[in-house]
C-alpha cells in the first residue's frame, strides 16, 4: 500500500514566558499514513495528537523531523488536506449551502457548478431542508454534518478530523460515526477511499471506525503503539456488542490508562 | 436590548417627572426661573417646536454629526481593518492611537478653533475626532477575532488571500464595525453639543448657550431632551441596521 502521509521523527516545542516553561508537546514521533485507510490517533489528554494533525494541516509549523505528504514536504496550509475543527469552525454569515460550497469557491469553479455538487453532498448529510439555515439555526448535530459536509465538497485527498464528535451528545455521536464511515466511502474499495486522520479522546469510537489506532504515550507525545483493527467492513451496529470489540477498547484502554491517570493528576 | 416595551419602559420616566412637578417645588423655592417645573418646559418646548431657528440648529448639529461620523467611518474602517489583518500596520500606528485615545475631544477645541476657525469645519472634525477611536478600535477587534476564529477553518478550505479577505475577514468584521460606528455615533452626538457651545456660531449647543444668555432656562431644558431623545433616535436606527446585516452575532457560535 502507498503511503500518504508520513511523519519522520517529528518534534514540536511550545515556548513559554520562560525557559522553564516550555511545552514539548511531540518528541521524535514517527508514523506512516497509508492511502485510503481510516487512522484513528488515541493518547491521553494533551499527548500531542492535536499537534500533529495542525502540522499535517500546514497550520504549524514542526521544529524537528520531517512531514511528507506524497513524499513532498508540508509546508503549509492546502485544499489537499482538509479540516474538520473540534468547534466545528463554520462561518456563521454563510448559510449551510455557502459553507459547504466554500472551498468550491476557492477552487474557481463557475458558481452553476459549484451549486450541485454542493446539493449532491448537502444530501448526502440529510441537510437539503436546511440549506439556506445559517448555522445559529441548527442543532449542535446538524453543524456537525454541515461541517462534514464541507469538510467532503472540496474533495479533498486527506481528511484530518479533529475530535469531530466531541461537542455533540452520546446518541447523536453514534449516529453520525455511522454517517462518517458512509461519507468517507467505506463501501468502495480501498483504492478509492479518502485517507483519513481521525483523532478522538474515545477509544470506542476510534476502535468502530479506523483500520489501525495509533496509541500516543503522554507528553511529549511520542508513538506508543499501532493496533491494527481485525473487525470486518463494513462496520455494522451490532460489532459494537462483539467480544472483539469490547477485547480490542479494553487493550488500548491498557495501554493508555496510566497515562490518562497521570495527565488528570498534574 | 429586548424588544421595546413602552409603558414598562416609559413607566419610571413619568414617575420622575410627577415628583419633579408636584413634589420638587417644597422643597426647591427659588421659583421656575432657576428651577423650570416639566409643565414650564413643555411650555417652552411648544413655543420651540415652532421656531424655525429651532429647526434649522436640529438640522445643523444632525448634519455636522454625520459628516463628522461619515469621515471617522470611512478613516476608521480602513485603518481598523488593516490593524487587524496586519501586524506590521498595528506596530505602526498602535502607540500613536493609544497616546491620542484619552485625550477627550473636548480638549481639541481651541486647536479645531485655531485651525479650522469657528464654525462647521471645527465642530466636524471634533465631532470626527471622537467617533473615530471607538471604530477604529472595534474594527481592528473584530478582524482579529475573525482571523482567530476562522482563519484557520478558511486556510484548509484552500482560499487565497482576496477571497479571505472577501467572504471571511470582512463579513466576520461586520458586526464589530456597525458596533463600533454605534459607540462612534453616539460619543459624536455628545461631542457636537459642547463643541457648538464653544466653536459654532449655529446648532442646538449654540441654541442652549443663547437660551440661557436670555435666561430661558426652559428652553435650555428642552434642547437637553431633544438632544437625548435624537440621540436614542441615532443609536436605534444603527441597532436596527446592525441586527439585519449580522442577524448570527451573539448568538451561539457556530
Amino acid at each position: 500500500m502507498a503511503v500518504k502521509v508520513e511523519a519522520v521523527g517529528v518534534g514540536k516545542r511550545y515556548d513559554g514566558r520562560r525557559p522553564s516553561d516550555a511545552i514539548v508537546a511531540l518528541r521524535d514521533f514517527t508514523l506512516q499514513i497509508f492511502a485510503g485507510e481510516f487512522l484513528a490517533i488515541v493518547g491521553p489528554s494533551g499527548c500531542g495528537k492535536s499537534t500533529f494533525l495542525n502540522a499535517v494541516a500546514g497550520l504549524e509549523r514542526i521544529d524537528e523531523g520531517r512531514l511528507f505528504m506524497d513524499g513532498v514536504p508540508i509546508t503549509k496550509a492546502g485544499a489537499d488536506r482538509g479540516v474538520c475543527f473540534q468547534d466545528f469552525a463554520l462561518f456563521p454569515w454563510m448559510t449551510v449551502r455557502e459553507n459547504v460550497e466554500f472551498s468550491l469557491e476557492a477552487q474557481g469553479r463557475p458558481r452553476a457548478e459549484r451549486r450541485e455538487i454542493a446539493r449532491k453532498y448537502i444530501e448526502l448529510v440529510q441537510l437539503s431542508r436546511f440549506e439556506d439555515r445559517y448555522p445559529y439555526e441548527l442543532s449542535g448535530g446538524m453543524k456537525q454534518r454541515c461541517a462534514l459536509a464541507r469538510l467532503v465538497a472540496g474533495d479533498p485527498a486527506v481528511l484530518l478530523m479533529d475530535e469531530p464528535l466531541a461537542s455533540v451528545d452520546a446518541q447523536t455521536r453514534l449516529i453520525l460515526q455511522n454517517e462518517i464511515l458512509r461519507i468517507w466511502g467505506e463501501n468502495r474499495p480501498t483504492a478509492q477511499r479518502k485517507t483519513v486522520i481521525f483523532v478522538t479522546h474515545s477509544i470506542d469510537e476510534a476502535v468502530f471506525l479506523a483500520d489501525r489506532i495509533a496509541v500516543m504515550t503522554s507528553r511529549p507525545g511520542q508513538l506508543k503503539e499501532i493496533v491494527v483493527n481485525p473487525l470486518p467492513r463494513p462496520r455494522e451496529e451490532r460489532l459494537r456488542g462483539e467480544p472483539t470489540f469490547s477485547r480490542l477498547t479494553m487493550d488500548i484502554w491498557d495501554l493508555i490508562r496510566d497515562a490518562a491517570v497521570k495527565a488528570i493528576e498534574t | 436590548m429586548a424588544p421595546m416595551r413602552w409603558p414598562r419602559r416609559t413607566l419610571l420616566v413619568l414617575i420622575l417627572l410627577a415628583v419633579w412637578q408636584w413634589v420638587v417645588p417644597h422643597i426647591v423655592t427659588t421659583g421656575p426661573a432657576f428651577f423650570p417645573l416639566p409643565a414650564d418646559v413643555a411650555d417652552g418646548f411648544t413655543s420651540l417646536l415652532g421656531s424655525a431657528r429651532f429647526w434649522r440648529s436640529v438640522v445643523t448639529s444632525v448634519g455636522r454629526v454625520l459628516a463628522g461620523f461619515t469621515v471617522a467611518t470611512a478613516i476608521g474602517v480602513v485603518l481598523g481593518i488593516a490593524i487587524g489583518v496586519a501586524p506590521r500596520v498595528e506596530a505602526f500606528v498602535d502607540l500613536t492611537i493609544e497616546m491620542l485615545r484619552p485625550l477627550p475631544a473636548m480638549a481639541w477645541i481651541p486647536i479645531a478653533i485655531l485651525w479650522f476657525g469657528v464654525g462647521d469645519v471645527s465642530s466636524v472634525f471634533l465631532v470626527a475626532l471622537g467617533a473615530f477611536f471607538p471604530i477604529v478600535l472595534n474594527a481592528a477587534a473584530g478582524a482579529r477575532t475573525t482571523a482567530r476564529d476562522y482563519g484557520k477553518a478558511a486556510l484548509t478550505s484552500g482560499a487565497g488571500p482576496w477571497l479571505r479577505f472577501r467572504r471571511v475577514t470582512l463579513p466576520g468584521a461586520l458586526p464589530w464595525v456597525l458596533l463600533g460606528c454605534r459607540v462612534g455615533l453616539g460619543v459624536g452626538w455628545m461631542v457636537i453639543v459642547s463643541a457648538e457651545m464653544v466653536g459654532a456660531q449655529s446648532g442646538l449647543g449654540f441654541l442652549i448657550m443663547e437660551a440661557r444668555s436670555f435666561a430661558r432656562i426652559d428652553w435650555v431644558v428642552a434642547c437637553m431632551i431633544v438632544i437625548g431623545l435624537i440621540g436614542i433616535g441615532l443609536d436605534s436606527t444603527l441597532e436596527r441596521v446592525q441586527r439585519r446585516a449580522a442577524p448570527w452575532w451573539g448568538r451561539v457560535a457556530a
